[in-house]
């Protein structure tokens, strides 16, 4: 039932243009929308990161991970393989695995009333099945195989590991196409991985609001002050703008570091700064790791996986919505199980740029919750997209000066959702 | 040294380094410390799995003070004050010229105009120098139980 204080009604939840240079403030704050996002996106047939294969080594090993709002796990098997898993025992719904990662043996077994799983989700045992001397007991249509964990369609990409709730989910690498595999597969390169650390957040704003900002090359170079004063990004530097051809929601900007005697279209940058030093310069000075010059590669996986390199700090973001208000914010820090500890020690010094309290992301998750009050609070607002045009697809020159990457999300966006 | 006054003199040093993060004279933060430090924050999860990754990392004076800069000129952020709760401080051994202590704090944030809430509890497992005019910091690592932030760690703990 709609809301008398809130002036859209159902009826009224159209796009309010052809196109996707406007977005309605309340894609941000409806309760029906959101709940149509779980529905539709997070449960429905896209892909979404769940972890890195060498979180779970060894069979047994598992990783909790969440899907929506969905708690599941990811599990490594006997046969090697990788399963994933609806964290929730078939009997009464209960969470199975309760810590964040561990290895419990052969079975996954539920706390509850020990209802016990092998590592590809067959129900294994259900103590009580016959009875006890002869009373109680299941009755003899009771069949174990109908009774599992509910299994997820699982994708691995040189170790990064996606699932998808919908069977009918097209295959990861017609998914994500082939511009956006081949930035993948510079981190993800099949080089063995090593997880540095995690990082979580908490941040009251829409889910939505933080894919845009990564795919907004608009504010980088005006919010950023640490950013823009040390040369590792500026608008004006080399750099392109790419977008899956087919749905313009996935999306990948990547730059070569300026030299630090250019300083051209800083006059319009306010924020600029150039008198600004550090005493410890060493989480800024990269060492070349790739064999081309990107300095600053972010990848921007719908609807809700980031892929950052920032020139050696290797980064996962991964969105996890908590209602249409709030939403965290899950990094998972990369490394390669062969980096030297000179390597590894300079990729931790570089973790100072991001995370909670990131020199470069502070700014953002700051944002997000001066956005996600100014949005609640005006659900009948839009937002004007008009960087460098209306469409939704990336200039001839694919520069960054440029919403283009906004504009594709919210062009799949609307498909996705049914909003036409 | 007695362990008496030790045990003034440490408490003393925590008292006042949680003083400069309570009043907001992060400038004076840095001094805590000797030139040559370790400082480092991290998530009970990430330690416990021998993980070494936190939000913030320094390995000298000079990276603290970069940090204050930062939090002064170049991050963007809501207004806000912290107050960080330090108790049950311990010298846990000492040879006279540094003493190894580790302490248990909550820090609560207020961002301006706002309600109180609490931003992370933890413990501190720290090495102090005894022997300059001051005691000082060589090292500090300052480990979270509260894995899941609440908007930002913007200013040290």
């Amino acid at each position: 039932m709609p809301d008398s204080l809130n002036p859209i009604s159902d009826e009224a939840k159209e796009w309010p243009t052809d196109d996707a240079s406007r977005v309605p403030l309340w894609v941000y704050s409806d309760r029906d929308n959101y709940q149509r996002e779980l529905d539709r996106i997070f449960y429905g047939p896209h892909w979404h990161f769940v972890g890195v294969d060498c979180e779970v080594e060894v069979p047994g090993d598992y990783k909790r991970a969440t899907i929506g709002e969905r708690s599941v796990v990811m599990v490594r098997d006997k046969e090697g393989g990788i399963n994933v898993l609806l964290n929730s025992c078939a009997h009464r719904g209960t969470e199975v695995c309760q810590k964040a990662s561990g290895n419990d043996g052969p079975v996954l077994r539920c706390p509850y009333h020990q209802w016990s799983y092998d590592l590809k989700g067959n129900l294994q045992g259900v103590p009580f099945r016959r009875g006890v001397k002869g009373q109680g007991g299941f009755g003899d249509d009771f069949d174990p195989a109908e009774h599992g964990l509910k299994r997820l369609k699982v994708a691995t990409v040189n170790g990064a590991v996606f699932a998808s709730f919908d069977p009918a989910v097209p295959p990861f690498e017609d998914y994500i196409g082939p511009i956006m595999m081949r930035y993948l597969t510079r981190v993800f390169s099949g080089k063995k991985l090593r997880v540095l650390g995690y990082q979580r957040q908490k941040l009251k704003g829409n889910w939505k609001l933080y894919m845009e900002n990564i795919k907004d090359p608009y504010h980088a170079t005006l919010l950023h002050v640490f950013l823009i004063s040390f040369g590792i990004y500026r608008i004006d530097q080399i750099g392109v703008t790419e977008q899956d051809e087919r749905t313009g929601a996935h999306c990948v900007f990547a730059s070569i570091r300026n030299k630090p005697d250019e300083v051209t279209g800083t006059e319009e940058m306010a924020s600029f700064k150039s008198d600004y030093e550090l005493n410890d310069p060493r989480m800024v000075i990269p060492v070349p790791e790739f064999p081309d010059d990107i300095s600053i590669m972010i990848q921007t996986l719908f609807p809700s996986l980031i892929v950052q390199q920032q020139t050696n700090s290797l980064q996962l973001r991964y969105i996890i919505p908590l209602g249409p208000d709030s939403f965290e914010l899950a990094w998972t820090y990369l490394g390669y199980a062969d980096d030297d500890d000179d390597m590894q020690l300079r990729r931790l010094r570089m973790a100072n740029l991001s995370g909670p309290s990131g020199y470069i992301s502070v700014d953002d998750s700051e944002v997000m919750e001066f956005s996600g009050a100014g949005v609640r609070a005006n659900p009948g607002g839009e937002s004007v997209l008009e960087l460098d045009g209306r469409s939704p697809w990336p200039s001839e020159e694919r520069h960054m000066v440029t919403e283009s990457a906004i504009r594709g999300f919210y062009h799949h966006y609307r498909d996705v959702m049914g909003y036409r | 040294m007695s362990a008496g006054d030790l045990k003034v003199t440490i408490d003393d040093l925590y008292a006042a380094y949680a003083e400069a993060i309570c009043d907001d004279e992060l400038e004076r933060w840095p001094d805590f410390f000797t030139q040559e430090c370790l400082y480092r924050v991290i998530q009970r999860s990430n330690q416990e799995r021998g993980l070494l990754l936190g939000p913030i990392f320094s390995e000298n004076r000079g990276g603290l003070i970069d940090r204050v800069t930062a939090i002064r000129n170049a991050l963007v952020y809501a207004p806000r004050y912290l107050c960080y709760v330090v108790g049950t401080i311990r010298v846990v051994e000492s040879d006279g010229a540094t003493a190894r202590t580790r302490s248990m704090f909550s820090a609560y944030q207020t961002i301006a105009g706002g309600d109180s809430e609490l931003l992370m509890v933890g413990r501190s497992f720290d090495t102090v120098t005894l022997d300059g005019d001051a005691p000082k910091f060589s090292e500090r690592v300052v480990v979270f139980d509260t894995d899941r932030i609440p908007g930002a760690l913007i200013y040290p703990v």
